[in-house]
């Protein structure tokens, strides 16, 4: 008889789990969940950090024990001269553009506020793997969990970019500054919208509520151009809107999206994506569309764009303060 | 209260190492058989409950499209689990499953939700998805199912060294 009763409590255990689950589901289409997911998986991230921690050494042991072996792997020789050929482009044009950003502050005497803030402040790149986006699920219901949080400075609304390359720093052979910085494929993937302790979850740039400013980018028998500036709208879909254009400004399909800053401060033209869809409509306004760079599904390194100040401040301020 | 802490432990290791190697792992493949080795430790409506609980706190944390485990893998353990007073007490003779396949049973029909959840239920699947599912579900079964083997054959090891009591939790009250 008793045993008839333990069945039937796990009959009703059942059933219990049964609506829980679908409760589960109803609050997740509604977004309830969004804060939960990540303080969930920040539960389990102490014991992920000791696994890299000790992957790490692992991987260290290895590289002093073989080191002809390590540095004899990675790229192809045609990868690495594609790249080279790559980094000469961009370095080329990097110069251009410096030449006649002089040319001009010469001719105009314009200071620009938004450089001296910039001045004060170094851009770093925090890498972080992509935890999520690779189950069962369509690219625009997935969202986009990253194994960086606040435990490493990270705060709301840092953007999320992905690209090998990173910067690169160039010499002056080829007449740039030191301090300026060459721009390898960084492509924007979205915006750090809720931090955890160890996790962050990122806005995509295609989620309704994503804005950023960007700049059309056109590629003539000239060289690259810059158009108007407009504002990047993520409205829910695969593609991304964007306004502010105005009627007399010239866009085209195929025009390239970067952006005009990051927040607020000058760094480097990120890259957003192509303009797919331009209409003129008949009340004078654009319908322009814009494919974002970077497929979601195909994350699965990112990197975080982090403002910090500059080092030398620091090394100042310890000077002086170990002075007697 | 011991066995229900030993089950969390269990599952937030599993969940883990998931998350640690996910180019190695798939999702799930640890999780879904320690899971179903919790579910049949002692059958009873407590540890029914709390592997269900975690079974959703998993979904949560790294969803699909719907939580078909959580919300069927309880039933399919009570439709393979024999009914305990038939099982010891019957007079009459009735095909049940063997014990030690219990766990990579109902871990084969818990990773199969699991893929079966990454379908859309807006339309009926096409033939391309279910291919998709079945290109998901061969690998996760060549880890989940090698797992599932060794917990069930270390539920054993616990009922032949008295760690584990054989019987079902309500007979034990008899």
């Amino acid at each position: 008889m008793q045993a008839e009763s333990g069945r039937l409590r796990m009959w009703l255990a059942a059933c219990c789990l049964a609506a829980l689950s679908l409760s589960a589901a109803a609050a997740d289409r509604l977004g309830l969940l969004r804060s939960l997911r990540p303080v969930l998986l920040d539960l389990a991230s102490p014991g992920r950090l000791l696994w890299y921690s000790q992957a790490g050494r692992a991987d260290d042991a290895t590289a002093t024990q073989a080191p002809a072996t390590a540095s004899g792997g990675g790229t192809s020789p045609a990868a690495m001269l594609e790249q080279q050929q790559l980094l000469r482009r961009l370095m080329i044009e990097n110069a251009r553009l410096r030449r006649e950003l002089q040319r001009d502050r010469q001719r105009f005497g314009v200071e620009d506020p938004q450089e001296v803030r910039s001045a004060l402040l170094q851009m770093s790149l925090l890498p972080a793997q992509v935890l999520s986006c690779r189950d069962g699920l369509p690219a625009d219901l997935r969202e986009l969990l990253v194994d960086a949080g606040r435990a490493r400075g990270l705060t709301r609304s840092e953007l999320v970019v992905q690209g090998s390359g990173g910067i690169i720093d160039a010499g002056r052979a080829q007449s740039v500054q030191p301090g300026d910085r060459v721009l390898d494929g960084l492509a924007v993937v979205g915006r750090i919208e809720k931090s955890a302790r160890w996790v962050s979850l990122v806005q995509p740039i295609s989620a309704s509520g994503f804005r950023a400013n960007v700049q059309l980018l056109r590629r003539t028998t000239e060289g690259a151009l810059f158009g108007s500036r407009g504002i990047l709208e993520g409205v829910g879909e695969p593609d991304c809107r964007l306004t502010g254009i105005a009627a007399t400004e010239a866009v085209a399909v195929g025009d390239e999206v970067v952006a005009a800053d990051v927040e607020g401060l000058r760094g480097p033209q990120l890259y957003f994506g192509k303009v797919v869809h331009a209409d003129f409509l008949a009340g004078g306004q654009w319908d322009i569309r814009v494919a974002p760079a970077v497929r979601l599904d195909e994350l699965r390194d990112v990197q975080i764009l982090h403002w910090e100040l500059q080092p030398a401040e620091q090394s100042v301020t310890t000077a002086e303060t170990s002075r007697p | 209260m011991k066995s229900v802490l030993a089950a969390a432990i269990c599952a937030w290791l599993a969940v883990m190492l998931e998350v640690s190697c996910t180019d190695l792992i798939s999702r799930g493949a640890l999780f879904l058989p320690v899971v179903c080795a919790v579910l049949t430790w002692q059958v009873g409506a407590r540890l029914l409950l709390v592997g269900g609980l975690l079974l959703l706190l998993d979904w949560i944390a790294r969803p699909t499209l719907l939580p078909a485990v959580p919300l069927l893998l309880p039933f399919a353990l009570l439709l393979v689990v024999p009914h305990a007073s038939r099982r010891h007490y019957g007079m009459r003779r009735q095909l049940r499953l063997p014990s030690p396949l219990q766990i990579p049973v109902l871990t084969m029909v818990a990773t199969t939700l699991q893929c079966a959840g990454g379908l859309s239920y807006v339309h009926l699947p096409t033939s391309a998805d279910l291919l998709l599912v079945s290109r998901e579900l061969t690998p996760l079964l060549l880890t989940a199912l090698p797992v599932s083997a060794v917990l069930a054959l270390l539920l054993r090891l616990a009922e032949e060294t008295g760690l584990r009591r054989p019987f079902n939790s309500e007979l034990q009250r008899i």
